[in-house]
């Protein structure tokens, strides 16, 4: 009597057996006779680098554009510069005042972002690991913010910031930044502490920490992957905010500084080209704009892929 | 993207406003328009009466009181007179009052920028109000927002202290900007308007701009074979300019009872011989080809540059065309000038839609436009009042004409300016036997020009619908107008 | 538990909430308030008018007609938008050549991510300048003019892409999923890949070609991740604000084609030429709010299962 019924082999496997043929020790058994493994090698291939192109090319070709001269670019938009002209950039920087945009962005967004963080943090911690009445309804209130398009809020908006004087101010600005930034924040942040272990907070508790250095000194550093990932949307968000810029970072008078932004100089340059001839300035001015946003995105590539994978095991 | 656009025409009603629709940068900045409503109660109804506005002692040197040592603060629209003349207006004005401090602001998008100061109670002390994004003027008058320039006009002139500002400027200077007979916005520039071409182009290929439709017919099979699209018109942003171009071939076919009968929303005006007639010229231009290709998606700027570099031989602009398209701070910075060097900018009158027009060749519209107002809750209106005075000047007006290449309505300015635009367009001002006019645009604005012409004109000249289409579609609205009681309707006789 | 916890806690949640308070949640309730009155532009002050704005809104054509040209970018962003996506993760992942560490990623596939994704991050300003100059309708715009040389497009007839009813709001969901498709990609590649590759090898073992392995093992085990993502990629387009005014002529135009709700309330609040009307666009806001919620639950809810533990 058989001790032992080996199942049938599933269908499939049967057409995966070949006769063994000479030579096959020493060759890998799958990828050069896997023919349809290597046809979707090359389609993906294909369809990759056919992706890649239409990503890279209308930015590569506008950053070209910036270093010609308007004549040339209308007359042939295919080519290449025929000198590089660095007056366009200059231009950008100084006439269209990207220069100073760059600073006020700077000012706005380190100030915005580390609020974010902060008080973002805070929160989310809070929310994720202690039990009290409205627990719940503070968290889904933070999250139905995500929800929620910008404009709707705009022009009681613009009354609240006025009313507390801080019209074309960085606090005011970098404040309201912090409220439209938290809803993300403490979402992503919350399920993120809700995964650190319990045993290592009952532990600081034990040595005596109190809730406040328990999380400065235990949890926040424990956090620090999330925190990263959380950080650089953030700034990729916040450095490219124009809405509430434009609508409270006005000059309230022509003898009060201009304090704009830089998506909001970006925009105010394409619609200048609306009014005026200057493709090249813009396209310069633009290339100026992306280029800091660029570097962040490559320096820190590992971490946000890592954010985004920790999103996704949640 | 948005369009230089003038205002032109006549007092507005005090029913609907009457601003043209936001453009990319004013609405992609995602307006502040807080409508000149304030929960907080400030502006609204301010009694311009009680508050002159007054720092000062007046005298006849100072008409306003403006204290000497004040800081005013001015808002510039930087359309296509550029941003240099506001600069020099400030040095002009640094030359009589050198103590006081003038800040200049320019934008592209004046209400997504004033509203919130006018709504908040600080508005700037002299505001140039103009271009796609203006603040709708008979609102500003009803709201009391607006100080009435009639002190202005009654002050000594700056150059002369026994004429009065009103008398040192061409007459028909307040046909607009006035509300019941007082005068609220000044319109600075004289404005001509026409079809442009290339005189030296014309000139090379020996062709004579036409007079008639099938004069021109003749010279746009001769362009075709040159290479050259006869028409061309940026319809992303000018379809305003399509309109004028309609309603001046309206106006020729049909005299003024056609125009005075659109005006006066009488039934079935658009139905007309004349505008039958006009409009389907439009249709003909697009049906047999004579329009440069792609022009539905063009700005304005984008199609002016076309037409410089040759590419088509008519476009229709007013005389502010060849300030906005070699601007000088561009120039001297890069070498990308709009303008080729051997072109030479010459305005022309309309062509007749057909071969007998009610009216004579010749005929043109020429009208003030580019609007200045006084907000009446300045902090300083009576510098914004000195700085207008200032800005009235001959001194001040030619240089003006100097920097934009256009004319402004100061009596005995503008002469010996080198260009061959300003000298056909002063030419044809100064020898066209008719006036060509109309009302309607800008009188129900909101329903007939935004809602229904400006859509309808694009689909036209895209060759989407046909003329009869169009000419139910502009009846329809004519007939919902009259109908509707919350309008205000005006008429006009002549 | 440790002692003090009602103070910490509130005194944690203390600034966040007020700030969120003050500059987020009090904006958005003052404009459902606003929604319920008749605040124009021409008057300083305002009356409650019940639900009339709501009542208004049952019948205005135009609004109807931006609520389906929203329903229109509703269906096809998230199914282009996620399927592009998927299609290739899938790739990234898994078509590259499969050897005795079984089957792997394409070669290459990190500098893939790093250059798919960027478009995401750029400001909308610049994507718009980029494409609109690209997509200019005459022979001096180089889409047309690649198009001219292949010989695809007569030169008396060029292409008028954003200038064109029928074609405008194809051609802003091609910019959309240009912008967003790579976040997307990088986002389930970074799913697939934390698939424990002991599933993938069973599957093999029984013999799962390719096709089969993505559809009965990978698409379930990112079930998650797609509807989160579907939500996400459903909230853009209700919104496609920034594309329609950036890129469009007369901001939904030609004629209304590409009209959609968010512009139809910029519009109704902030183009001001028709006094009367800033209640009514609180009322547009509002509904268009509710509307987006409500989506995005039903959304969560038909999408979601139970969790799989690997």
């Amino acid at each position: 009597m058989a001790t032992t019924v080996t199942p049938p082999p599933p269908p499939g496997a049967a057409v995966r057996r070949r006769p063994a043929e000479p030579g096959d020790r020493d060759r890998p058994r799958r990828s050069e006779r896997d023919p349809a493994g290597r046809v979707l090698n090359v389609f993906s291939h294909g369809f990759l680098i056919t992706w890649g192109v239409l990503v890279t090319f209308p930015l590569v070709w506008a950053v070209v554009q910036a270093f010609r001269v308007d004549s040339e670019i209308v007359a042939n938009p295919w080519g290449l510069p025929t000198s590089l002209r660095w007056e366009n950039f200059s231009r950008a920087w100084n006439v269209s005042s990207i220069g100073d945009y760059f600073i006020s962005t700077v000012i706005v967004v380190s100030g915005g972002v580390f609020l974010t963080m902060l008080l973002g943090s805070m929160a989310a911690y809070v929310l994720a690991r202690y039990e009290f009445p409205g627990n719940r309804v503070i968290y889904y209130g933070f999250v139905a913010g995500l929800t929620v398009p910008i404009f709707l809020a705009l022009i009681p908006l613009f009354f609240v910031v006025r009313n507390l004087n801080a019209l074309n101010t960085y606090h005011g600005l970098i404040m309201v930044y912090v409220a439209f930034s938290l809803p993300f924040t403490v979402f992503f942040l919350h399920s993120f502490f809700r995964t650190l272990p319990i045993s290592v907070a009952e532990q600081a508790a034990v040595d005596g920490a109190g809730h406040t250095r328990t999380f400065f000194q235990v949890m926040l550093p424990m956090a620090k992957p999330g925190l990263l990932s959380v950080g650089i949307f953030n700034v990729l968000g916040q450095w490219n905010q124009f809405l509430l810029p434009q609508t409270l970072m006005q000059q309230q008078s022509s003898f009060e500084p201009d304090r704009s932004v830089l998506a909001q100089g970006l925009v105010a340059l394409a619609v200048q080209q609306g009014y005026r001839n200057d493709i090249s300035g813009l396209f310069a001015g633009m290339t100026i704009a992306m280029l800091p946003i660029l570097v962040v995105y490559v320096v820190f590539q590992r971490q946000v892929q890592a954010g985004l994978t920790g999103a996704t095991l949640k | 993207m948005s369009m230089r656009r003038m205002r032109n025409g006549p007092a507005r009603p005090l029913g609907p406003a009457v601003t043209r629709r936001s453009v990319l940068g004013q609405a992609a900045a995602a307006g502040l328009i807080i409508p000149g409503a304030t929960l907080l109660g400030a502006c609204a109804t301010s009694d311009s009466d009680d508050d002159d506005g007054n720092q000062g002692d007046r005298s006849a040197d100072n008409p306003f009181g403006f204290a000497p040592d004040s800081q005013v603060d001015a808002v510039f629209f930087a359309g296509g007179f550029g941003t240099e003349y506001p600069e020099a207006l400030a040095e002009e004005f640094a030359t009589k009052w050198p103590d006081a401090q003038v800040g200049v602001t320019t934008t592209e998008t004046i209400a997504t920028e004033m509203q919130p100061r006018f709504a908040g109670g600080n508005p700037p002390d002299f505001l140039n109000n103009s271009g796609d994004d203006e603040l709708a003027l008979d609102g500003l008058v009803t709201d009391g927002a607006v100080h009435p320039l009639t002190e202005l006009l009654d002050a000594p002139s700056l150059d002369d202290p026994n004429t009065t500002v009103r008398d040192s400027l061409l007459a028909g200077f307040d046909e607009v900007g006035s509300f019941n007979g007082t005068l609220y916005a000044l319109n600075y520039v004289n404005s001509t308007y026409g079809i442009w071409y290339n005189a030296g182009l014309f000139q090379e290929q020996g062709w004579n701009p036409p007079a008639t439709w099938s004069e021109f017919l003749e010279l746009a099979t001769q362009m075709k074979a040159a290479g050259i699209a006869p028409f061309i018109n940026g319809n992303a942003t000018g379809l305003w300019y399509m309109q004028n171009v309609l309603m001046e071939w309206v106006n020729l076919e049909g005299g003024h009872e056609a125009t005075i009968a659109i005006d006066n929303l009488e039934p079935d005006a658009w139905h007309q011989p004349a505008v039958v007639t006009a409009v389907q010229r439009l249709q003909e231009l697009v049906d047999s080809e004579l329009v440069y290709p792609g022009m539905e998606g063009l700005t304005h700027i984008q199609a002016q540059q076309a037409w410089l570099d040759g590419e088509a031989g008519f476009l229709w602009c007013g005389t502010w065309l060849e300030g906005e398209m070699s601007d000088p701070a561009t120039l001297e910075e890069h070498e990308a000038s709009g303008i080729p060097g051997d072109f030479q900018m010459t305005l022309m009158a309309p062509w007749a839609p057909s071969d007998n027009p009610a009216l004579p060749s010749g005929s043109v519209r020429n009208q003030a436009g580019e609007p200045f107002v006084i907000p009446t809750n300045g902090a300083n209106r009576a510098g914004g009042l000195e700085l207008l005075r200032v800005m009235l000047s001959k001194g001040f007006a030619n240089r003006f004409t100097e920097l934009t290449n256009s004319f402004t309505i100061v009596k005995d300015t503008g002469m010996g300016v080198d260009s061959s635009a300003l000298a056909s367009a002063a030419e044809v001002a100064g020898s066209a036997p008719d006036s060509l006019l109309w009302r309607w645009e800008t009188w129900y604005n909101a329903k007939m020009y935004v809602d229904t012409m400006q859509p309808q004109m694009g689909e036209l000249m895209a060759g989407r619908i046909s003329a009869e289409q169009f000419l139910d579609a502009m009846q329809a609205a004519a007939d919902e107008v009259r109908d509707d009681p919350e309008i205000e309707k005006l008429t006009r006789e002549a | 538990m440790q002692r003090g916890k009602y103070p910490f806690i509130i005194g944690f949640l203390a600034l966040p909430v007020a700030v969120y308070l003050v500059f987020m949640i009090s904006p958005f309730a003052q404009t459902a308030v606003y929604s319920f009155t008749d605040w124009g532009a021409r008057t300083t002050d305002f009356n409650y008018i019940g639900f009339d704005n709501y009542t208004r809104l049952l019948e205005d054509e135009v609004f109807r007609k931006a609520f389906g040209n929203s329903m229109f970018f509703f269906i096809t962003l998230p199914v282009l938008t996620i399927g592009l996506a998927l299609f290739f993760a899938f790739m990234l992942n898994v078509g590259g050549r499969a050897n005795r560490a079984g089957i792997r990623g394409v070669f290459g596939s990190s500098v893939y991510k790093v250059i798919f994704f960027f478009p995401f991050i750029l400001s909308i300003a610049i994507v718009a300048i980029v494409w609109g100059t690209i997509l200019r309708t005459d022979s001096h715009g180089i889409a047309n003019a690649i198009l001219m040389g292949i010989g695809l497009v007569d030169e008396d007839r060029p292409l008028l892409f954003l200038s064109h009813p029928a074609t405008v709001k194809w051609i802003l969901v091609a910019v959309a999923v240009w912008g967003f498709a790579g976040f997307f990609m990088v986002l389930f590649s970074a799913g697939m890949s934390a698939i424990p590759k002991d599933i993938f090898e069973a599957a093999v073992l029984d013999g799962a070609k390719r096709g089969q392995q993505f559809f009965r093992v990978t698409l379930p085990l990112l079930r998650d991740n797609i509807s989160v993502a579907w939500v996400y990629v459903g909230i853009l387009a209700l919104d496609m604000f920034a594309l329609v005014v950036a890129l469009t002529p007369q901001q939904g135009g030609p004629n209304n084609a590409s009209q959609v709700m968010a512009t139809q309330i910029y519009q109704t609040a902030f183009g001001s030429y028709r006094p009367g009307q800033f209640g009514y666009a609180c009322a547009m806001g509002v509904t268009l709010a509710l509307f987006t919620l409500v989506l995005a639950i039903i959304q969560l809810r038909v999408l979601r299962r139970d969790r799989i533990e690997y």
